[in-house]
């Protein structure tokens, strides 16, 4: 183990792959006790946030080791010492796979055993469950609009992938609009969005007036539902239009089949005395009246 | 027809299990194949993960319930088909296929021993020889004013429901075998579904009892986009026209209907051109796009998928209700003029039924031969033969 000065290390090459190191505690880091950083040649492996945060400190110097390690192997020391898994974002996970597959060279994909180890050591370091480097070579394959989206924790990888070919400023503008929703209706926004825009074929212009409808209209999760689904969307209002002449205000609900899916509508009310219970019925005669027009939205 | 080299193109190795490897099918194909590698494996478990695709066949005996019925689907009218493995997976590659789900990392497996199957369909057609309406006549004895197409559907037992019928038939010949052995038992209709015209080995089979030769339908502009390795709609209506002249029966299943812009059109042209098979028909069948959620994964990005699909009964989505119970009209509209033939719904709910039909296949004596249940069979599951051999 070796005391560096500072500015010996700061002038140290770092190819850490890191976005997101947590700040060192200043305390801790005052008093030495921060892990030694790992050196290799003239190289930083691990740690250039300490040192970093050391010389707003006014610290003069570190403690380093110098290791004898491959490209590989320095990869995962950094790995460990970050100790993160499963708490980095995407472009982390991009740099962390650059990393690799450049420390494993020509025999990446190719069956070799200690490459396949070596990827799956670096994967079990990022991740605890699913395929790190399928899930990270997705994600590097994405367009620039869509991988923005899915880097800023606006979408996820899935959803991004369906939105291949779209305006980066349509989808720009629909994430900046899109902060108030849930994640599932963000999925849900996004998805219409690009159905409707490749049913339609639209250019960049349209999608960009398509977004900005979807925020005019006050409710962008019903304006895509409507965009996407005419004819869903053209019985549902005709069934309102029906219920609502007929029912409204008479103490009596009538549901549909769940979209529009079956033979059987459903009525229920309740009542308290003959009073009510003949406003029912009287309201129920005037959905018979409309009948046939209710179960035609069926047929 | 097939074209000299078709398998030699699309086959680049073989893997067998011993009990495959004596067997009369096995040794027609790879003299056919011959110079592609072949390898004994002990079982699929065998073949290396690089070479689980379709690029690769997998020949083995037979599976343990190699025939079993429709799964169906919840909350939908099942006809209760028979279906027996015989070549799982297909290379033609249509987008819509359900067998993605199932079988995508999966070479063509292709169960060679036809004998435990036809001891079984035996057995069935045995246990279920009184739900057929008049037994002991092939083909040829049809009655004189007597409905030629729902004379006797008796147990409908077919090969094509995780794989094309005939698409590697010509290599192995496992269909004629099929077709002999169950020339002499009335109560069975063999179903050899297919989206090729692969059918002039059938031909000169000098006895064909029921068996029917099945062809899937679509315009030929969905053919050309949605089924990339099939033959053309020319392609196969010229093949049902040999079949039936050789003394088939003939069947079609317009299965999946997709209806896209202007699909009125081309269906119902179509559905119009059958007319020429008028008497030949043993049965048509439509069903319109549906999808599980792990196929949408699959699909990927096609244009039919922009339709109005919502989610019905049994998890899978479909067109509105009222958007197919149109579409189910109008082609049971044309079919009904141009073909004798009795027409059925694969996979519907009794409201569709209801709404295309006026009422249920139990009411109408052509559809009710369809859907008559046939007993003393268990249900197959198409995801557990995906999962024995991926």
């Amino acid at each position: 183990m070796t005391l560096l000065p500072i500015s010996v290390l700061l002038s140290m090459r770092s190819r850490e792959p890191f976005l997101s190191s947590p700040a060192p505690d200043p305390v801790l880091l005052a008093s030495g006790l921060c892990p030694p950083l790992p050196i290799r040649a003239d190289e930083l492996i691990w740690g250039r946030p300490l040192v970093e945060a050391a010389a707003r400190l006014g610290m003069a110097e570190l403690a380093s080791l110098e290791l004898d390690v491959t490209e590989g192997e320095a990869l995962l020391v950094a790995l460990r010492l970050e100790d993160r898994r499963d708490l980095y974002g995407f472009p982390e996970k991009e740099a962390i796979l650059n990393r690799a597959l450049a420390a494993v060279g020509s025999a990446a994909g190719s069956g070799n055993p200690a490459a396949e180890a070596f990827m799956e050591e670096v994967g079990s370091l990022v991740q605890s469950e699913g395929n790190f480097t399928q899930a990270t070579s997705r994600y590097s394959a994405l367009e620039k609009g869509p991988k923005a989206l899915v880097a800023s924790g606006l979408v996820d990888l899935k959803t991004a992938q369906s939105l291949a070919g779209l305006s980066a400023a349509a989808l720009s503008a629909l994430a900046s609009s899109a902060f108030g929703l849930t994640v599932s209706e963000r999925r849900t926004a996004f998805r219409r969005f690009a159905e409707v825009a490749r049913r339609d074929g639209l250019d960049e212009t349209g999608q960009l007036a398509l977004v900005d409808r979807a925020f005019v209209s006050g409710n962008a999760m019903g304006f895509f539902a409507r965009e996407r689904f005419p004819r869903l969307t053209e019985i549902e209002n005709e069934f309102a239009s029906i219920r609502d002449v007929a029912l409204l205000k008479s103490g009596v609900t009538l549901e549909p089949p769940p979209f529009f899916e079956g033979e059987d509508f459903t009525v229920s009310f309740r009542f308290r005395d003959p009073k009510t219970l003949s406003a029912r019925i009287r309201a129920l005669s005037r959905l018979e009246g409309r009948c046939d027009d209710l179960v035609g939205l069926l047929h | 027809m097939i074209s000299s080299g078709y398998y030699t193109d699309i086959i680049d190795r073989v893997y067998l299990t011993r009990d495959a490897a004596k067997l009369p099918a096995t040794a027609r194909a790879l003299a056919a194949l011959a110079g592609k590698p072949v390898e004994e494996v002990q079982g699929p478990a065998g073949i290396p993960e690089a070479h689980r695709n379709r690029r690769s066949l997998f020949i083995t005996g037979s599976r343990g319930e190699a025939v079993g019925r429709c799964p169906g689907s919840k909350g939908h009218l099942c006809c209760g088909y028979v279906t027996v493995d015989c070549y799982l997976g297909c290379t033609i590659g249509c987008s819509y296929c359900i067998m993605k789900s199932y079988l995508n990392f999966a070479p063509i497996t292709v169960y060679a021993d036809t004998a435990p199957s036809i001891a079984r369909i035996r057995e069935i057609a045995r246990e279920n020889t009184g739900s057929v309406s008049r037994s002991g006549r092939g083909f040829d004895s049809r009655h004189p004013g007597e409905p030629e197409t729902y004379r006797e559907s008796g147990v409908r037992v077919g090969t094509g429901e995780a794989g094309d019928s005939l698409e590697f038939d010509p290599l192995f010949g496992l269909a004629g075998e099929y077709v002999e052995a169950l020339a002499d038992e009335p109560a069975v209709s063999l179903e050899l579904k297919t989206k090729t015209d692969f059918v002039d080995h059938l031909l000169a089979l000098p006895r064909k009892g029921n068996a029917v030769i099945a062809f899937s339908m679509n315009p030929q502009p969905v053919i050309t986009a949605e089924e990339p390795g099939a033959a053309s709609l020319e392609r196969r209506l010229e093949a049902a026209r040999r079949s039936a002249e050789a003394g088939y029966r003939l069947a079609f299943h317009f299965d999946p209907v997709i209806a896209t812009e202007g699909w009125e059109e081309g269906y119902l042209e179509v559905a119009e051109r059958l007319s020429a098979f008028r008497g030949s028909v043993a049965w048509i069948s439509l069903g319109t796009m549906r999808y599980t959620p792990a196929l949408l994964d699959r699909i990927g990005d096609r244009p039919y998928l922009y339709g109005e699909f919502v989610p019905c009964r049994d998890g899978k989505y479909r067109y509105l209700q009222k958007i197919r119970s149109g579409i189910y009209r109008a082609m049971i509209g044309k079919l009904k003029a141009a073909t004798d033939a009795p027409v059925y719904l694969c996979m519907e709910s009794a409201a569709v039924w209801k709404n295309a039909f006026g009422r249920l296949p139990s009411a109408d004596a052509s559809t009710k031969a369809i859907f008559r249940s046939v007993r003393g069979v268990g249900k197959h599951s198409r995801a557990k033969a995906g999962r024995e051999i991926s």
